[in-house]
């Protein structure tokens, strides 16, 4: 079963077509990596699966259900979020931030801490940091933070948006590699929008190459380490 | 100034006095000003349309000048007329214009990524605005309403001239007997006034200031 599927899906902006028509899907536990240039459509795709952009013609479907028919503030809270610059709270502790979801869904406190509490053991944050603001942790501290907010609710998908895209080569490898883990173990769905075919590559189950709003290749890893469509070889020449 | 402080110290009962009715023109209006402007600079950054209009009308009311504004409330029904009332209706227009563009220019100035965040986490317009907007624009909203109070502390020193009392009554005065001590008398309790109230409300700004750690 699929997770999330695009259903022939368009998007204009100011009569301008950015998108599409775009069909794909997801399957139900997979990380499906979206590739693609900057301006390649790749974060509007993603910002249509939680409502934060309306389809201008097409459906998008999240756990079975038409991205119209959902609430978009219900739809929200049970999708995980990550973007690049991670958007944590600024005026709120570490604590705050990951527990700001099942705080928006009315969470008894003791339940978010004990939530929070586990999440900082899984991001292997230490517990010291809980009451630290966001702008005296490290980069990747942020950024797990971010993994775990996302995380907080037990979401069974995630969005990502270049998460990763600000940080040093290392702690992006180490992030990668945790990240690929975690959503592996916590059987997640997860898109993952990035430009960098090496993260594709590491994290993907399966890759979709966007260019300028259309859909060039998808397929699984092994079909996209296989293909001989040109464009895909000579992204292949990055790895 | 020996001179002066003995002049204050045989008028004490009339500088408390008239302290004590500045510090309520000052206060009442203060928290009027609050009170229409912070809904005012949230009300213009969700309707961009009223913002050019709303901005305009509080930047025109600050040019007014103040004895003007005053003279044109006393024939005025139900808010004007002689006395407190007229003052306190004044001083509320002159305070709403910092008031109104801090606020606005603190939300608006809030990190895109992080309300970028806010909606993707599922928050409503108004969870957006109570959790991350206005708790990341108090340093400047407060920046604005200290500067609303200082120029109210000067401002009301006119209010007297229609009635109002307040520490303009020694200005008032004193400039019409052409006597240094009684303008004095007004002057420097009210240029004290307006330093103490700034320095308060700037120790509230750092307070709330985020980015300074809670202990």
């Amino acid at each position: 079963m699929s997770a999330v599927s695009f259903e022939a899906v368009s998007f204009s902006y100011n009569g301008k077509a950015v998108l599409g028509p775009l069909s794909l899907s997801v399957p139900a536990g997979q990380t499906l990596v979206l590739l693609g240039q900057s301006g390649s459509g790749k974060t509007t795709a993603l910002r249509l699966v939680n409502a934060m952009l309306v389809p201008t013609s097409g459906d998008v479907m999240v756990l079975g259900k038409r991205v119209k028919e959902w609430n978009p503030v219900a739809l929200r809270r049970s999708v995980g979020y990550m973007i690049q610059d991670v958007g944590l709270f600024p005026h709120m502790n570490v604590e705050r931030n990951i527990g700001i979801v099942p705080q928006l869904l009315g969470w008894e406190t003791a339940r978010t801490a004990e939530r929070v509490r586990a999440l900082l053991g899984l991001l292997r944050l230490d517990r010291s940091l809980a009451t630290r603001l966001p702008h005296e942790l490290s980069g990747g501290q942020r950024q797990r933070v971010g993994v775990a907010r996302a995380l907080a609710a037990d979401p069974p998908i995630l969005l990502c948006d270049e998460p990763f895209g600000a940080l040093d080569p290392f702690t992006r490898a180490e992030l990668q590699l945790e990240f690929r883990q975690l959503v592996a173990e916590l059987e997640k769905t997860v898109l993952f929008v990035t430009h960098d075919v090496r993260e594709a590559v590491h994290l993907g189950d399966r890759v979709a190459l966007l260019d300028r709003g259309a859909l060039e290749f998808s397929g699984t890893l092994d079909e996209f380490q296989q293909s001989t469509d040109p464009a895909v070889s000579a992204l292949r020449e990055y790895l | 100034m020996i001179e002066f402080f003995e002049y204050m110290w045989a008028t004490r009962a009339e500088v408390l006095r008239h302290t004590v009715e500045h510090i309520g023109l000052v206060g009442v209006s203060t928290i009027l000003a609050v009170a229409v402007g912070v809904p005012l600079g949230v009300v213009i950054t969700r309707r961009a349309r009223l913002r050019g209009p709303v901005l305009g009308v509080a930047n025109v009311f600050q040019t007014i000048p103040s004895l003007a504004m005053f003279g044109f409330l006393i024939p005025l029904p139900f808010i004007g007329g002689i006395g407190a009332r007229s003052a306190i209706v004044a001083l509320v227009v002159y305070a709403l214009l910092p008031i109104v563009r801090n606020t606005y220019t603190g939300i608006t100035e809030v990190d895109a990524a992080v309300r970028d965040a806010a909606v993707g986490m599922g928050m409503t317009d108004r969870e957006i605005l109570r959790l991350v907007e206005l708790p990341l624009a108090f340093p400047v909203m407060i920046a604005g309403i200290r500067v609303a109070t200082v120029i109210g502390v000067g401002i009301a020193t006119i209010a007297a001239a229609i009635g109002a009392g307040g520490l303009g009554v020694f200005i008032f005065q004193g400039v019409s007997r052409v006597d240094h001590l009684t303008i004095l008398a007004g002057a420097i309790p009210a240029a004290l006034m307006a330093l103490i109230l700034d320095g308060g409300l700037h120790l509230v700004e750092r307070r709330l200031d985020w980015r300074r750690k809670r202990t």
